[in-house]
């Protein structure tokens, strides 16, 4: 790139005396132009179809309902956060976001506890017993546990786990082990086998080498997979569906759609109900955003 | 070390997939005592019912048609933002932001801008002079509506799955190849996208699984199914059999028949993407 | 520190293959000893096993004065510079080396004392706060050794630790290792796979070849008399050149000399008649138009490669002779032997007909079924040129 740009660059003189060459640059320049407008058209076009939505949502939250009524799709007369605050004082809203931060603030921890053990343990595991075990997790990537949402509440209920809250817990925690657990399998198995036993040399446990060398080299793995798996989970609704059974248990996206329900006249408030729904996600995402972005593709492009 | 993990996945999981495939013999309303009935819920739904049919015809056109659609779209973004430019990491922030919004918001949002009742959608309209549309009312439009916001909010994933994949391409290759042809487009086809092969079969299959589970909250949310059954995926046929019906043996039934589909059909992607592979 | 012995000691895998085939050795307290063999000979499962990181199959291992077949690596107070050094990314230089001592759970004085010497004397002091993805090569190599200096180990252990450098930096690093085990004394088993290596850096060398050790001795000592073929042809760099011969009663016979007389080697084996192979080093062969006086073997060959090195200069020539496969290993020569020459006077261009010589007592007689030298009683003879 850069050495086209000096190649463009140079002094008319140098050229003069080579004609061919300049025409040939002219017209590599011309279709360069033309393919970066290309590229940025493209990317306008398709930016503006994606924020779209979300920015309209964002003008219709500081609308009054009147106003929106009027001009649905114009901006708001003015900055007017009163939807945002009628949003966070009510009391159905702040139960479902407990309930949700019950149920994410304890499968994030759980998923990723249980998956960095698992994924060190299968990382060394050879043999027969270890492969069925991966088949197992790699089988859960290929058919999604939301797939088997009926037949995991009767096995729920068989169990005999009545507390919605537990269940959305162990469940939840299942539903991001596949992709955790093959995540920190990849990465343990990249591991040069050299540190465990420098450590082991040097005086170190077993456990000691997973405590002290190996979990905290994984910190960055371990990082995305809570970030991740409490993005997902956060957002996660078809299976609160089916496995709550009470409306006290209900989660903030399930809540969302009982809130609409209630308030189906009310749009501007939903959309700021909705805004404020998403901003733990949104912000945990610009936080973190291209390890996240590369991470969610790369998870399950592994093996 | 793999106990814990292990313990809580065959609860969960390889529990409710036998569970599952067992309750689908019976005949079983959630209260009374189960009855056996081997293959009758199966045939029920083979022989008898009409409806199941669109179930699986619906569910097989979502797949299709986000595969039609995002896969191309994804490709075509990718190579858009690969590369250096100041503005590039901005538009990859802005494209991917919709697979972080919760997909509940995105429903509800995009059920208000379908309202026909001067919803955005037919303002948008308007202004190209085309008449109102019901959308979500309207049985021929509802199911393009739902596949579009689909689109709309996964096709952010799989753009970042192809650039990762681009970006893995070692600039050797595609140096090579610029000292052999001129044409950007000769490149890509000859060298770039071979070297894609992995990450696209990636994209498909959880296109594949992820139209099984997604498009089922979206039809959940904004249209039930309807209408007339214009949008009713398999996962949605089964949690409406279990909880409207209150026949769990057959939504069992389904969600076996449903759990067959994404094997076979993820299992031919990988197939078909694992052929000829390459690795460098 | 103390001294380490190998009593019998073999590593048969699962599969049946033997790695080390009772393995016998012994390294005095302060020795620094090179195992030297090409790749798979067993030299760093020896090492392995040393550390504790690969099961002894059968026999002992002494270090000092107890068996440590059953010790936990960690409590066999040897300490090991792997290939890759085998840093721990995510802990700075300083952490790295205080590693050992940490987990030895010496006091916090303690350790900051002993890290502050061992950089000091690596040089590291500057870069104790530094990770190591921000290290060039050289100075990973010296965090490594310092780690393994820190907790002054009964003996270091070190597994081509020179491999991943560039060739001027391994000069440079082969230099300080030696200053190294001057200063401190500390037993030292070193593998490689790198002859050059062997040879300068050790007071003692093992050269070990399928699971077997072939000959331990002084480096000078394995480039004179190496005991077999194969020690011969591993030392030294050109390889000795190998021709097939014949010994008749004491007569040396060489396929492939045209004066079928045979070589008079001033009775060097008097008495013996056997198939043999005669080995010559390239710097024995003298390149000149007729033979001067006492050289015994003259070989008429095309030239084929000249490289001129500065110092000396090496000539590949051509010769049906030289077609002599010894122990199955291909080291691309073919069919060339290399002479080595100093000093100037004319040099032969490619494709050149020139005629090498040598005197009797260079020769090196190596039995054609065995590969073992058979034994001269007259080596000691000074050359006759």
């Amino acid at each position: 790139m850069t050495t086209e740009q000096q190649t463009l660059a140079r002094p008319p003189a140098q050229q003069a005396p080579r004609p061919l060459p300049a025409v040939a640059q002219t017209s590599r320049a011309g279709r360069r132009w033309l393919r970066e407008t290309a590229r940025y058209a493209i990317l306008i076009v398709a930016s503006a179809a994606s924020l779209y939505p979300v920015l309209w949502m964002l003008t219709v939250a500081m609308k009054t309902k009147a106003e929106y009524t009027q001009h649905p799709m114009s901006l708001p007369q003015s900055l007017n956060f009163d939807n945002f605050a009628a949003v966070l004082g009510n009391d159905d809203v702040l139960r479902y976001v407990l309930n949700s931060v019950i149920v994410v603030g304890a499968a994030v921890p759980l998923v990723t506890f249980t998956s960095v053990l698992a994924g060190y343990a299968l990382a060394r595991l050879w043999g027969r017993g270890g492969f069925v075990i991966l088949f197992v997790f790699l089988f859960s990537e290929l058919v999604p546990i939301s797939i088997l949402a009926i037949p995991l509440l009767l096995t729920v209920k068989e169990v005999g786990v009545e507390n919605g809250a537990l269940r959305l817990i162990c469940v939840y925690s299942v539903l991001m082990m596949g992709f955790a657990v093959l995540l920190t399998r990849a990465f343990f198995r990249a591991i040069p086998e050299e540190l465990r036993e420098a450590a082991r040399l040097d005086g170190c446990s077993e456990f000691g080498v997973f405590w002290r060398i190996m979990v905290p080299l994984a910190r960055s793995p371990i990082t995305l997979i809570a970030v991740i798996t409490f993005i997902v989970l956060w957002n996660e609704l078809f299976l609160a569906v089916v496995l709550l059974d009470s409306a006290a248990g209900r989660t903030l996206p399930l809540g969302l759609t009982e809130f609409r329900g209630r308030y189906s006249t009310d749009w501007p408030t939903v959309s700021a109900a909705l805004l404020l729904s998403a901003l733990p996600t949104m912000v945990l995402y610009a936080a973190f955003q291209s390890r996240i972005a590369n991470q969610f593709s790369r998870s399950t492009t592994r093996e | 070390m793999v106990t814990p993990a292990m313990a809580l996945f065959l609860v969960f999981y390889v529990a409710a997939v036998v569970f599952g495939i067992a309750l689908s013999f019976f005949r079983w309303n959630g209260l009374e005592p189960r009855r056996f009935v081997g293959f009758e819920n199966y045939k029920q739904l083979f022989v008898d019912d009409p409806v199941f049919f669109t179930n699986v015809k619906v569910t097989l056109i979502v797949v299709g048609a986000c595969l039609i659609c995002i896969l191309p779209l994804a490709l075509l973004l990718a190579v858009c933002l690969s590369g250096r430019g100041r503005l590039l990491p901005l538009f990859r922030w802005i494209l991917f932001l919709p697979v972080v919004i919760p997909l509940a918001a995105t429903a509800l949002l995009w059920a208000e801008i379908f309202n026909p009742a001067g919803g955005v959608a037919n303002e948008f309209l308007g202004v190209f002079g085309i008449g109102e549309v019901t959308w979500l009312g309207d049985k021929n439009a509802a199911l393009w509506a739902l596949i579009l916001v689909s689109v709309w909010s996964i096709l952010g994933l799989h753009v970042v799955i192809q650039l990762s994949a681009l970006s893995a391409i070692p600039t050797e290759l595609k140096e090579a190849a610029r000292l052999e042809t001129p044409s950007v487009w000769k490149i890509f086809r000859h060298v770039v996208f071979p070297l894609l092969r992995d990450s696209l079969t990636v994209s498909a299959a959880l296109v594949i699984t992820g139209s099984f589970v997604f498009f089922t909250s979206l039809a959940f949310i904004m249209t039930r199914g309807g209408p007339v059954h214009s949008t009713e995926v398999l996962g949605l046929r089964a949690y409406l059999e279990g909880f409207a019906g209150l026949n769990f043996g057959r939504a069992c039934a389904i969600t076996v028949i449903t759990m067959l589909m994404t094997i076979v059909l993820v299992g031919t992607t990988l197939l078909i993407g694992s052929r000829r592979r390459v690795e460098y | 520190m103390a001294s380490i012995r190998f009593d019998g000691v073999t590593k048969r895998y699962k599969d049946g293959t033997l790695a080390v085939d009772d393995l016998r050795l012994d390294i005095p307290d302060g020795e620094f000893l090179i195992l030297v063999g090409p790749s798979g000979c067993g030299k760093t499962t020896a090492l392995r096993m040393l550390a504790g990181l690969e099961e002894i199959s059968e026999g002992e291992i002494v270090l000092g004065d107890r068996v440590i077949n059953d010790v936990e690596p960690g409590d066999r107070d040897v300490a090991m510079i792997f290939q890759n050094y085998a840093l721990f990314p995510h802990m700075t230089v300083y952490d790295n080396m205080a590693f050992p001592l940490r987990m030895r759970r010496v006091a916090k004085k303690e350790v900051a004392e002993g890290v502050r010497a061992a950089a000091q004397l690596l040089g590291l002091g500057e870069l104790l706060r530094r990770r190591p993805n921000q290290l060039s090569g050289g100075q990973r190599q010296r965090v490594a050794m310092g780690r393994a200096i820190v907790r002054q180990p009964a003996a270091f252990l070190m597994d081509e630790p020179l491999s991943n450098l560039d060739a001027k930096l391994r000069t440079q690093m082969r230099g300080e290792l030696a200053r190294m085990h001057r200063r401190l004394g500390t037993t030292t088993l070193y593998v490689t796979h790198d002859q050059t290596e062997a040879m300068t850096l050790g007071s003692r060398v093992a050269v070990m070849r399928n699971g077997i050790v072939q000959q331990v001795g002084a480096p000078q000592e394995l480039y004179r008399n190496p005991a077999n073929a194969f020690v011969a042809r591993f030392i030294g760099s050109p390889p000795m050149n190998v021709m097939r011969g014949a010994l008749e009663d004491g007569r040396l016979r060489v396929t492939g000399q045209e004066d079928g007389a045979g070589v008079d080697v001033g009775g060097r084996w008097p008495g013996q008649t056997r198939e043999v192979l005669v080995g010559i080093r390239p710097e024995d062969w003298r390149l000149g138009a007729e033979p001067a006086p006492g050289e015994a073997l003259t070989l008429r060959g095309e030239v084929e490669v000249v490289e001129e090195l500065g110092a000396e200069t090496i000539v590949y020539f051509r010769h049906a002779a030289a077609a002599v496969d010894v122990a199955g290993e291909d080291d691309g020569i073919g069919e060339t032997f290399a002479a080595r020459s100093e000093g100037g006077g004319r040099l032969p261009a490619p494709g050149d007909r020139v005629a090498f010589h040598a005197s009797a007592s260079a020769l090196h007689v190596f039995d054609a079924g065995t590969g073992e030298a058979v034994a001269a009683p007259l080596h000691a003879a000074s050359p006759a040129a």
